[in-house]
């Protein structure tokens, strides 16, 4: 039989990664993948570094598939302010497996929270997406309404997309002890005068995330057959952690247990694939070249060089192409979008 | 009730506005008798005579300056009524968007009718729009010019309220005529609810400014929130002079 490694390609050695210039990340060839095809829909939801796949797709390709668009009357400005078009609907950034499925029970009206709203300084948050109305709704029946017609065009997105991206953000979670709603971010950072009694905290294991996962793949299925879902984990790190430990410590566990559940999840189902935006983001070889001075946000060469290899691996050659060359000075811009919501961030403000 | 326009050099009362002064003009021509006893000057800023009365600052709408003419009448009387814009709401709402209506809960009155079958738009979201656009910044920055003139009691009045019959919009639609037969007429309690929030935003930047916004009598309203046909005019988005007198009569209280 042999040596086995001597019968290897050059990429399956570490020395080729260091030989070769940071550019060459974006040529990873991943073993399953498959083309988007020009007429496919193609929607996503996330964590933080989610917009920037959803940026990409929106400004390269005519694939992405936005259901609760903004209205014609609104201009751009006044879109951005209210969160539209940030995703393929206004769901605001969703972080765990366990919140994406219930996103997708509430779209078929199979879960509704029982705490409604919050009120705060007379307006109404929606727990669900916190900060997706800047100040809240004017009134319940105005939150109530817009959350009705929300999950309508969420509905209409998980049963018409050919594809859906998802950006594993968070294994550490919050909700609510009655009911078991999922919260984007712990409820007491949004309103410190809620009772803490009724939350509950949690960092969801390895088989935790995966369930939630599967069950949402399941689910998924059910109304929309033929869909395929992309994962990445995104190279974010924690802005907090509600382990009394390090925050290194909680956020290497977090994102090594959303990788091991993405690879499992890839094993085991045919319509599930992977894209390492996590692995050429926190590349060792970049020597952090990829994030800002706040080594937290990613520098647009990181995203640039992330979704390079997304097109090489997702896209056909045919398809409107990102001809954006990838500049290799350390670009210091930091990436508006990825600031615009994070409620995550809230976390950094609160503290 | 006549208002006696430059019947003395030294008037005190200074009507400045858009088109909803025209219906305090028409108090003169169709009534005789003269029940307020103080002298007006008006300043119709539509009127062919004060076309250009106010500048852009740096070209922007949103910062303007009134020319000389105009300061000139200003300094000389101790009171100015104000009719700024008062149609924005109209603007947006008057015809309904085909392609996509809309509709939103109004944050004053959270349980008039909301349409199903349209867009829902939050209520902040409309304001934004109104706001930002559909005449509305031409109004607010008049209101801002006015109230540098410090010394003078200033009074802001709200525009009339939208009247609920579709089929009066379209008898009288005059230059709406064909985009309401072509789109519609929106509905009654969008083009209300629109009136109230544009109210909402004229009478809080008032306040900022030190205006005083004076509301519209409750006498004026069909089931509170519609005007009264009485007050219609033959156009669909003014009132008439009946409207004028009636509220300038409570104002001076006689």
């Amino acid at each position: 039989m042999g040596n086995p490694y001597n019968k290897l390609p050059e990429y399956c050695f570490w020395k080729n990664l260091t030989n070769k210039s940071l550019e060459d990340l974006s040529n990873i060839k991943l073993k399953k993948n498959f083309k988007i095809k020009k007429n496919y829909k193609v929607s996503s939801a996330g964590s933080c570094f989610a917009k920037n796949i959803s940026k990409f797709l929106t400004n390269n390709t005519n694939n992405y598939y936005i259901t609760e668009k903004k209205h014609d009357l609104i201009s751009e400005n006044i879109s951005q302010k209210f969160n539209y078009e940030v995703y393929s609907a206004r769901y605001g950034n969703i972080y765990t497996t366990k919140q994406l499925y219930q996103l997708l029970l509430m779209s078929q009206k199979k879960f509704s929270p029982t705490e409604k709203y919050w009120i705060i300084n007379n307006r109404y948050i929606d727990p669900i997406r916190p900060i997706i109305q800047p100040n809240g709704f004017s009134s319940k029946q105005e939150l109530l309404l817009d959350r009705a017609q929300h999950l309508k065009y969420v509905y209409e997105m998980f049963k018409y997309s050919d594809v859906f991206i998802f950006t594993l953000g968070l294994s550490e979670l919050w909700s609510n002890i009655n009911d078991d709603t999922v919260y984007p971010v712990c409820p007491l950072v949004i309103n410190p005068k809620l009772k803490e009694k009724n939350y509950k905290f949690e960092n969801q294991n390895f088989y935790q995330i995966y369930e939630h996962m599967k069950k949402f793949f399941l689910s998924l299925k059910k109304i929309n057959k033929n869909i395929k879902i992309i994962l990445t984990v995104s190279p974010v790190p924690l802005v907090a952690t509600a382990e009394k430990r390090n925050v290194l410590i909680s956020n290497v566990y977090s994102k090594s247990v959303l990788r091991a559940a993405a690879e499992q999840l890839q094993n085991d189902f045919k319509d599930i694939y992977y894209f390492p935006s996590f692995e050429i983001i926190t590349s060792i070889t970049s020597k952090s070249l990829f994030y800002e001075n706040n080594f937290r946000n990613i520098t647009n060469l990181g995203v640039d060089l992330a979704m390079n290899c997304f097109q090489k691996n997702f896209l056909s050659d045919t398809d409107k192409c990102f001809t954006n060359t990838v500049d290799i000075k350390f670009n210091k811009t930091s990436n508006s979008l990825m600031e615009k919501i994070c409620e995550e961030k809230l976390l950094d403000i609160k503290i | 009730m006549i208002l006696d326009f430059f019947s003395k050099e030294n008037y005190e009362v200074l009507l400045i506005g858009h088109s909803h002064l025209v219906a305090y003009e028409r108090i003169n021509s169709e009534k005789k008798k003269k029940i307020i006893k103080k002298n007006f000057c008006e300043i119709n800023l539509l009127d062919t005579k004060y076309k250009n009365s106010y500048l852009r600052v740096n070209n922007k709408i949103n910062d303007i300056k009134f020319d000389n003419k105009v300061k000139t009448k200003i300094k000389q009387c101790s009171i100015i009524l104000c009719f700024f814009g008062g149609n924005s709401f109209l603007s947006l709402g008057a015809i309904k968007y085909k392609k996509k209506p809309f509709d939103f809960v109004s944050s004053q009155f959270p349980n008039f009718p909301v349409n199903k079958k349209y867009h829902l738009l939050t209520e902040d979201l409309v304001e934004e729009l109104l706001t930002n656009d559909y005449g509305m910044p031409e109004t607010l920055a008049c209101l801002k010019a006015i109230s540098k003139f410090r010394n003078k009691k200033i009074f802001q009045f709200e525009s009339p309220p939208t009247i609920y019959s579709n089929k009066y919009m379209l008898k009288y639609g005059r230059n709406f005529k064909d985009f309401f037969l072509k789109n519609g007429v929106n509905d009654p309690f969008i083009r209300c609810k629109l009136w109230i929030l544009q109210s909402k935003i004229i009478k809080n930047f008032c306040e900022k400014n030190s205006i005083n916004y004076i509301k519209i009598p409750d006498i004026l309203f069909k089931k509170k929130y519609f005007l009264q046909k009485k007050y219609f005019s033959e156009d669909f988005a003014h009132a008439n002079s009946l409207m004028a007198e009636t509220i300038l009569t409570k104002f001076f209280k006689f």
